[in-house]
């Protein structure tokens, strides 16, 4: 009576140990493949903050808020561009603009460096926008134009300067931020059309590759669907892609944040100033310092204002 | 420090700030960055000499 009876616990249990086993196993190959999946840039912001936690735990806290503040601040425009971005790929509407830039290379470098030029939004809010762009076959010299002249200029940035350190001055940075946008354009032109550097080469990962160019292979030959969420496919397209290029830049994000703290932290402006001089190489001394070095844009403004009065 | 110089500073230290080189860093191919990098040194330099110029002929 008992023995089939005890046949089966024990074969029961043998099967248990080894489905425990295999789980055991598939645990593990799913914690391995976690772990590779979560990048190297989550494994390097969360070993960062862990090592700055263990040794500097108020600088820590600090950048825990400055990258949120930053994050919080970049919100609006990141998510309007992130979503403006999967739209134009759910709907195939990224084909009109390649199309709209397709051998208008040359006259759409000013464009972009003048709009960047004037418009407010940080660079690193309009990735989202720009690569989709660049992914649906947008050459890269206005994307460079446009990313050259993104930073150095916007309304906010022009106020606060002709404010410390004068109109001209304001007037100065303006030209300059669209002649070095002109410069990066027409630059990477010239490279593209010698070969130095090929256009559809640019892109190191690109996010959702294939949906695209599939898109904006569709609507090549239809017109593009402005209803996207009409059509389950297309919706489909729309949630994924704003969900990748989102966490994509986001992580990318909050580690520009978290070197920003740090450097403004270990590196604050009396001793960057102590590295600045005047005489016949001040210009080459200043780009010299400011490329390694960084200083908020607004917060460069009256740094530059006390050294310049000074000497 | 004269005001070229801080032109010149402000444009270097901005087009290479780490947001701005993560939205370039993040896309391209370390050759594509690698020229965004050249190009934002020549610029920052370009614009400190194109100033010094300018303020010295009005």
């Amino acid at each position: 009576m008992t023995t089939p009876d005890a046949n089966l616990i024990s074969r029961t249990s043998a099967r248990l140990a080894v489905a425990k086993l295999n789980f055991a196993v598939a645990l593990f190959r799913n914690a391995s493949a976690l772990i590779r999946r979560i990048d190297h840039v989550v494994l390097t912001l969360v070993a960062l903050m862990l090592v700055l936690a263990i040794f500097d735990a108020h600088l820590a806290r600090r950048t825990l808020s400055y990258v949120a503040s930053e994050l919080v601040h970049l919100g609006p425009w990141f998510t309007l561009s992130v979503l403006f971005a999967a739209a134009a790929k759910a709907t195939g509407g990224d084909a009109l603009v390649v199309r709209a830039f397709a051998g208008r290379e040359g006259r759409m470098i000013p464009f972009a460096a003048i709009v960047r030029g004037l418009t407010p939004f940080c660079s690193c809010g309009v990735i989202p926008l720009v690569a989709g762009l660049f992914g649906a076959g947008v050459p890269l010299a206005p994307v460079m134009a446009f990313w050259i002249a993104s930073p150095l200029m916007d309304p906010t940035q022009f106020f606060v300067i002709a404010g410390s350190l004068g109109f001209g001055f304001a007037i100065a940075k303006t030209a300059a931020a669209i002649g070095m946008g002109l410069l990066g354009g027409y630059g990477t032109m010239l490279l593209t059309r010698t070969g130095l550097l090929v256009s559809e080469d640019a892109l190191r990962i690109m996010v959702e590759h294939k949906s695209c160019c599939k898109s904006a292979k569709q609507s090549a030959a239809a017109k593009p669907v402005w209803h996207f969420w009409e059509e389950a496919e297309r919706a489909q397209v729309f949630l994924t892609a704003s969900a990748a290029t989102a966490w994509f830049l986001i992580r990318w994000l909050a580690l520009a944040f978290v070197m920003e703290s740090l450097m403004t932290a270990w590196l604050p402006p009396d001793v960057i100033a102590r590295w600045l001089g005047a005489g016949p190489f001040a210009i080459p001394t200043a780009v010299l310092v400011g490329v390694p070095v960084y200083i908020n844009a607004l917060a460069a403004v009256p740094f530059v204002a006390g050294l310049t009065s000074s000497a | 420090m004269n005001p070229p110089a801080g032109l010149a500073f402000m444009l270097a230290t901005t087009a290479t700030g780490f947001a701005a080189m993560t939205a370039v860093w993040a896309l391209v191919r370390l050759k594509v960055f690698a020229f965004y990098l050249a190009f934002a040194v020549l610029g920052s330099l370009l614009a400190g000499y194109a100033y010094q110029l300018v303020l010295a002929l009005i």
